[in-house]
């Protein structure tokens, strides 16, 4: 075994790819220069259901000659998660021509993989036209939401009524002892639980509606008006080219936590969606801002501070209700309780309150470990099994009884669980009824802050969907995409399969993610210091300018290669990595779940506020306040019910004993 | 030295390989992974030895993409203890992308047709209740499923028989079956099951061994055939190898 014969395997591959690109090519139409010109099927048939123009592009190009599949529909949605199907569902619905592109197999992929069979917080039961949703975003996001949208992600619920439609696909909720279904109906949002994202794949499959799985997006594509016209993207399958071509893009890529390194949530979830704004110069808040979970090291995960950090971690407990009381420090003292025994604390939900008292413990040591990198807190498990109507039984019941029949694996009644990003917040600018971005035509359905991102997603996918179906039926024509613009993406894309090992100076592409996780996860810990973000942003430059061009794939094939796959999300794991610790290092507070040793206080006066972080052309960063949206809660009503005086708020006061 | 397992892994990748091959791979058992899982065990050796093709997501038995054969059984890879010296090759009975990743359309084309997702004729204006402990003890497990495949890989029926054109298989039959008892359904479940090859079934009973989710698969296919054979809709003879699926 060697280079050579690594080579020649890839040579082979290519050859073999061209020639069952050459066969599509004989079959479809051949388009060539008249591709713009070419009347798109898409623009006079919107009856919706069998739709979906696929033809080979058989252009040519002094710089490389990649054939790709050009795909065509009104409407082009990107993931498979619940605000892709959502989207790809309300779209199909509306009666517009839709492709959804997922980068795993649909219904499986991303973090719906992860999470199906979770919670679900519906909106629709709103009585006050978004009024306390927005309320109830605004306190309980610590004041940074963009109450303008949070109130239109309640006016969507009302309008769509999910939990009705996510019961009449198939699913069925959890039910309580008086038969009804599971969730405390609090101010209009009511948590249910045992929402699965297989039941709408099967729909959207079963209405015909063409499913591209294993598809990875490198990049959006505008045309020469600057509106959006697609996407480019590879078959992870097999290697081959692919356009998408569409009046409009609703980008459902999820979040970028991979790179956070410590999470429980999916591998897939590398940020391509933030990467292709970002790099165009456009700005994003709330990046610093983590969406964290619990997560349990045992069975399923590593321990992250080994030296040879795998950094896999699973079992979930999402602090829903009164699971919180089950939270431990290290020496097996319930810290929860004091927090929110205080009638005064119930602005916050219980899960922002059981992130600041963990915080508090963590501040004080009373961490699992106190290493700073792998810093948890105990979950007791007893008797948790008994108690079945408690929220979230379904995702507990089902992992402790099947890892423990399966693994052969008994959970110990106080199980370690390390604070991780299950998922990352930040978002774009965006109109707040439509979900549009600056770019005419694409929708970035991202999740902001870290209430309730199935109520953001589903309310965001919706709006989304619902304007751009309305738009497309008004448009006569496809917008054509730069033919350079593919070719551009595709050979960024195949050429890290081309480099070669040389001398053993050649860094696999799975160790480079490696070290950006690293990094990310001792800078951007649950207790984030100056000095650890330092050396963070310090890490992601050395390895943006030292590593990155020595990156090789070990493995050559274009089927299923995981170290490609790998390469390819290197960019934007880098790119939404460093914008992070920028805007992390410009919040100068404790802000939940933002926690600074070296501020430990929440700061209204500096810091309510968005941070907007963007990257110009040169890689300079820049970091700039914006003023919150509050149109709903006067940000002087935000001050007194968020007073930053009270010591509630201020991490380096201790959890009061009970 | 801590002890060691020997794994051995089918590879093949059709655009370079004749025919596959097998390989034996050393890891250590390294108490701090404990327990030691395929999956990790795979990690260890996509990253230590030389790149495999498996796939993954959750690592914790509730996406169900890791599922490959482990010693000739269908299982999850995350939800496998490793035991001693085990062998790794592709879920059988599909067709082989790369290594241990198979293309799983033929069987989930068969849980699509199952009409799982269609459940009334007027879409439900309000959550109907249901009591809750049949939601727990009935209709939770069948929800639970992950359309891993390991059922379709483990069926003797579909692999030993060779079904696939007239057998749903266990998993899309599981679905008809939560149709059938959830009590919101409004079509004749019991009737599809049978157009759906429910007969074709031996009861092998691999499907309910293997289901990491502990449904009671094949429990619940011989419910359906008995009611059906209750209501006089068994076919006489031999099932004819005409009848659509539905």
């Amino acid at each position: 075994m060697g280079e050579e014969l690594s080579r020649r395997k890839f040579i082979k591959g290519s050859v073999l790819f061209g020639a069952a690109a050459a066969t599509t090519a004989a079959m479809a139409t051949t388009v060539g220069a008249t591709l713009t010109s070419c009347a798109p099927r898409g623009a006079n048939d919107n009856s919706g259901g069998t739709n979906g123009n696929d033809r080979v592009a058989t252009m040519q190009f002094a710089s490389g000659d990649l054939s790709y599949v050009v795909h065509e529909a009104d409407i082009i949605v990107v993931g498979g998660g619940m605000s892709g199907l959502n989207a790809t569902r309300v779209a199909n619905d509306n009666g517009a021509s839709v492709i959804l592109v997922d980068k795993g197999p649909v219904g499986h992929s991303g973090n719906s993989g992860v999470l199906w069979g979770q919670s679900f917080v519906s909106a629709e039961n709103n009585k006050d036209d978004g009024v306390s949703i927005a309320n109830f975003f605004a306190i309980d996001c610590m004041g940074i939401m963009n109450q303008e949208q949070a109130r239109n992600v309640g006016r969507a619920h009302v309008e769509s009524r999910p939990r009705i439609v996510i019961e009449q696909s198939g699913n069925l909720f959890q039910r309580d002892d008086d038969n009804k279904v599971v969730g405390n109906d609090v101010e209009g949002m009511a948590a249910t639980h045992n929402a699965l994202y297989k039941q709408s794949a099967q729909m959207l499959t079963k209405r015909g509606i063409p499913i591209y799985s294993n598809m990875m997006m490198l990049d959006i594509l505008l045309d020469d008006k600057g509106n959006s016209a697609g996407i480019v993207a590879i078959s992870l399958a097999d290697g081959s080219a692919h356009v998408f071509r569409g009046k409009k893009t609703i980008l459902c890529t999820g979040g970028y936590h991979w790179a956070t390194g410590k999470t429980g949530g999916s591998p897939e979830s590398t940020g391509e969606g933030h990467y292709a704004l970002l790099k165009r110069g456009y700005a994003f808040k709330d990046m610093e801002f983590p969406q964290y979970d619990f997560c349990g090291i045992h069975p399923f995960g590593y321990r992250p501070d080994k030296e040879q950090d795998q950094i896999e971690l699973a079992v979930t407990f999402p602090v829903n209700g009164e699971i919180h009381k089950r939270m431990l420090n290290k020496d097996g003292v319930s810290y929860t309780l004091g927090f929110f025994d205080d009638p005064s604390k119930q602005d916050l939900s219980a899960f922002q309150g059981a992130l600041i008292a963990t915080a508090k413990e963590f501040y004080q040591n009373k961490a699992t470990s106190g290493d700073g990198s792998n810093n948890g807190i105990y979950f007791n498990l007893k008797g948790l099994q008994d108690e079945p109507n408690s929220q979230s039984y379904p995702s507990y019941k089902g992992l402790m009884r099947f890892s423990t029949k399966n693994l052969n694996y008994n959970y110990p009644d106080n199980l370690e669980c390390l604070v991780n990003e299950y998922s990352s917040a930040g978002v774009p600018a965006q109109n707040p009824q439509t979900c549009e971005h600056e770019i005419p035509g694409l929708y970035p359905i991202f999740v902001a802050l870290s209430a309730g991102s199935s109520t953001w997603n589903w309310g965001q996918s919706y709006l989304a969907a619902k304007d751009a179906s309305a738009k497309v039926a008004e448009e006569a024509s496809l917008p054509a995409f730069s033919p350079d613009d593919v070719q551009s993406a595709l050979l960024h894309a195949y050429d890290y399969l081309q480099r070669d090992v040389k001398d053993g100076e050649g860094i696999r592409s799975t160790e480079v993610h490696r070290r950006i996780q690293r990094a990310f996860y001792k800078g951007q810990d649950f207790m984030k210091s100056e000095d650890g973000m330092k050396t963070m942003l310090a890490e992601l430059e050395r390895i943006q300018k030292e590593d990155l061009p020595k990156m090789v794939c070990k493995d050559k094939s274009l089927n299923f290669n995981r170290d490609w796959k790998m390469a390819m999300e290197i960019d934007s794991m880098l790119y939404c990595s460093l914008a992070t610790v920028h805007a992390a290092m410009a919040r100068k507070e404790s802000r939940s779940p933002f926690f600074r040793s070296d501020y430990p206080k929440m700061d209204n006066t500096n810091f309510l506020c968005y941070l907007w972080v963007s990257v110009n052309k040169n890689g300079v960063w820049n970091v700039e306040k914006g003023d919150v949206v509050d149109t709903v809660l006067p940000r002087s009503e935000i001050m007194r019910l968020l007073d930053d005086s009270d010591p509630k708020y201020d991490i380096s006061v201790p959890n009061k004993s009970v | 030295m801590a002890n060691t397992y020997k794994i051995t892994i089918t590879h093949y990748d059709s655009s370079v390989d004749l025919e596959p091959y097998t390989k034996t791979y050393e890891i250590p058992d390294d108490p701090d992974f404990a327990p030691m899982t395929a999956l990790k065990a795979l990690h260890w050796i996509n990253r230590y030895h030389e790149p495999v093709a498996y796939d993954y997501n959750c690592r914790r038995g509730t996406c169900g993409r890791c599922a490959i054969m482990i010693d000739d059984e269908p299982r999850l890879a995350c939800m496998f203890t490793l035991t001693g010296n085990h062998s790794f090759a592709p879920l059988s009975g599909f067709p082989v992308i790369r290594d241990l990743v198979v293309n799983k359309q033929e069987a989930y084309a068969k849980f699509v047709v199952s009409n799982h997702t269609i459940k009334t004729l007027a879409p439900d204006g309000v959550l109907k209740q249901i009591e809750s402990e049949f939601w727990r003890e009935k209709l939770y497990p069948l929800n639970a499923c992950r359309e891993c495949m390991c059922c379709y890989a483990g069926c003797q029926a579909l692999n030993i028989f060779n079904k696939w054109g007239r057998f749903a298989g266990p998993g899309a039959m599981q679905e008809i079956y939560l149709r059938h008892i959830d009590g919101q359904d409004r079509s004749n479940r019991l009737e599809q099951a049978v157009f759906s090859g429910v007969f074709e079934c031996v009861q092998c009973g691999n499907c309910t061994q293997y289901c990491p989710s502990l449904i009671s698969c094949s429990e619940n296919i011989k419910e359906m055939m008995d009611e059906a054979e209750r209501a006089g809709m068994k076919p006489q003879g031999k099932a004819s190898n005409y009848w659509p699926l539905l």
